[in-house]
């Protein structure tokens, strides 16, 4: 073989690699195999992670054009438009100095109404300022100078002053990556502020839009949207978008909905990355949950159960999601098995299987068999059927409910309470 | 006065074209236009395998690559540019001897097929294997921009291996 190819390259007088094709060959292959790998399996997180770490400071160099202009421009700038601007700049903080005086006010009450009701206190959620350093447009993405060091994390939310701008899918030490809600690939779960209609806004890359949501829902243009919470990626209550106009043709079984984003996708040079959160359920379905025990036996865990629940109800009279965040709507879905009947017998159910898998299996279901049937141990060991009877139903998972929560006696849930409301009563008393 | 025998130039224009590869447009852009962005890896890859063959290799080219994978993140899966860079030097050091006989003109016609390929093969693995990106005829768009370019590459990168590496 050496042999070989020193004739060829003693022949041409150049050097001449002999076996560059099947060289070739062997590099391309590599290439498609580990392309393949890394594309659908996690095995090369971390070798990226650490290759993108000392690549992501060329980010920075290749935004120093930009931010020399910005820093000449300050420079040059005048004295009087300096003054203008600090005077300006004083009075909007006057402004929101007042709307936050006021948002205080509310959220203390809405804390304490919160806790009338026995459920959490949502607390503030924590920003980390970060500038924008890129930007790419095949996948919409920027890339902001905040990485793993100040404690950024894929999957965190991002935000600007006006709503919510993507998620963080992928971080470096120094940088992070953002998914804008505009990218075709990506949903947040919203919720509509006029009627709480929940669905699912899919970017289009220009915009954003509903998908699956019925011709005959209540959606009007105008309705402003909210991130809804569901799926524990984007905290609730920031604005999303605007619903810009609505298309029904009643042929179709889906209406064609499109939205404004509010959050200034194209041109935001400061964002806020939500990097601790409290993910506590939306407010609206303390109201249809009549289990004040739910909060403080089941913690989180117990909470997003009932939100999904909520989900899954609205999907039933919806006809959606079909798609999008696969995450949120797969739990959803699950959920809707039970959810079709009634939202309090399936919120119960869902928080009493939850209880059961929590706390002790057999005490709970003890308990609950020393009252009644069989159904009910069936529920307490996290069953999802609906058992016959409504009234039964309500009875028994308010009891495994009430059993697996450590402030309430056992004996409450063992008086063979006829129907939900004297246990529901029993749990109330200790909630708070 | 030599000290690496000019080792460092290569990946130091490969550190260029990174920057250039990710060096942001102003937002109102068109979506079209944005395929323009030049290979400009890929022009500078070529013209150093043509230069000085025995300096470049598919191997160190294809780790390379891996940097420009990682650079662009997640929707460039590793392994995508290394295997445009390996195909760029194999096709550049076969037919070194003849293209140094070329004009720049005639360098630049290869360089366009070459580019060519390569994004072909960019853009359909990336449809294959990533969401929310389809195949596109727009593909010629770089390759004809990364054409245009090859003259000024030529001529940065000539007068670097004159000086540093002969």
């Amino acid at each position: 073989m050496a042999q070989q190819s020193r004739g060829t390259a003693e022949k041409s007088l150049f050097v001449r690699d002999t076996r560059a094709v099947q060289k070739l060959l062997f590099w391309v292959l590599a290439s498609c195999a580990l392309l393949a790998l890394d594309a659908k399996t996690p095995l090369f997180n971390g070798a990226r992670a650490a290759l993108s770490s000392p690549v992501g400071a060329l980010y920075f160099v290749a935004e120093a054009p930009y931010m020399f202009g910005n820093q000449a421009a300050d420079a040059l700038a005048s004295r009087r438009a300096l003054v203008e601007k600090n005077a300006e700049l004083g009075r909007e903080i006057l402004k929101l100095k007042a709307l936050t005086s006021r948002y205080d006010a509310v959220e203390r009450e809405n804390a304490r109404l919160r806790e009338l009701l026995g459920s959490r206190t949502r607390v503030r959620d924590d920003m980390l300022v970060a500038e924008l350093v890129g930007a790419s447009s095949m996948p919409q993405e920027i890339i902001v100078d905040k990485g793993t060091l100040s404690g950024v994390e894929a999957g965190q939310a991002v935000v600007d002053s006006a709503g919510v701008l993507g998620q963080v899918v992928e971080t470096a030490q120094f940088t992070s990556r953002v998914l804008l809600i505009t990218d075709p690939t990506h949903s947040v779960p919203v919720r509509v502020l006029r009627n709480d209609v929940l669905s699912i806004a899919t970017g289009t890359g220009d915009g954003l839009a509903l998908k699956d949501v019925a011709v005959t829902l209540d959606i009007v243009p105008g309705d402003e949207l909210v991130s809804s919470g569901l799926g524990d990626r984007f905290p609730p209550n920031y604005p999303v978008g605007v619903v810009d106009s609505v298309l029904r043709d009643q042929t179709e079984p889906f209406a064609n909905i499109v939205l404004r984003p509010k959050a200034s996708v194209n041109r935001t040079p400061q964002v806020l990355v939500v990097i601790g959160t409290d993910a506590a359920p939306p407010q609206q379905i303390i109201a249809d949950v009549d289990v004040p025990g739910l909060d403080d036996a089941g913690g989180a865990v117990a909470g997003e159960d009932a939100t999904l629940d909520e989900d899954a109800g609205a999907a039933a009279s919806d006809g959606e999601p079909s798609d999008g965040d696969s995450a949120i709507v797969s739990d959803a879905t699950n959920a809707d098995s039970t959810a079709s009947t009634e939202d309090a017998t399936s919120a119960d159910n869902a928080a009493g299987a939850n209880d059961a898998a929590n706390t002790d299996d057999s005490a709970s279901t003890d308990d609950a068999a020393s009252t009644d049937s069989a159904t009910s141990g069936d529920d307490a060991t996290g069953d999802d059927d609906v058992p016959s009877s409504d009234d039964a139903a309500n009875t028994d998972n308010v009891e495994s409910n009430a059993a697996s929560d450590e402030d309430v006696p056992s004996s409450d849930g063992a008086t063979g309470a006829d129907d939900a409301l004297s246990a529901d009563a029993a749990a109330r008393e200790d909630a708070p | 006065m030599n000290p690496f025998n000019g080792g460092w130039l290569i990946p130091l224009t490969l550190i260029g074209a990174m920057v250039l590869a990710i060096a942001r447009l102003p937002v109102e852009t068109p979506q079209w236009a944005l395929w323009l962005r030049p290979e400009w890896a890929l022009a500078a890859l070529f013209c150093w395998t043509v230069v000085a063959p025995e300096r470049t290799g598919m191997a160190s080219a294809w780790i390379a690559g891996l940097f420009f994978d990682a650079l662009l993140g997640p929707s460039h899966p590793l392994g995508l540019h290394g295997a445009c860079f390996a195909f760029t030097v194999f096709v550049a050091a076969q037919l070194y001897e003849r293209l140094r006989m070329y004009n720049l003109v005639q360098q630049a016609a290869v360089v366009f097929v070459v580019v060519l390929a390569a994004e072909a093969f960019k853009t359909l693995a990336r449809s294959v294997l990533t969401d929310g990106i389809e195949w596109s005829w727009l593909v010629a768009l770089p390759a004809i921009s990364t054409m245009l370019v090859y003259p000024l590459v030529a001529a940065i990168v000539r007068p670097l291996a004159d000086r540093f590496i002969r």
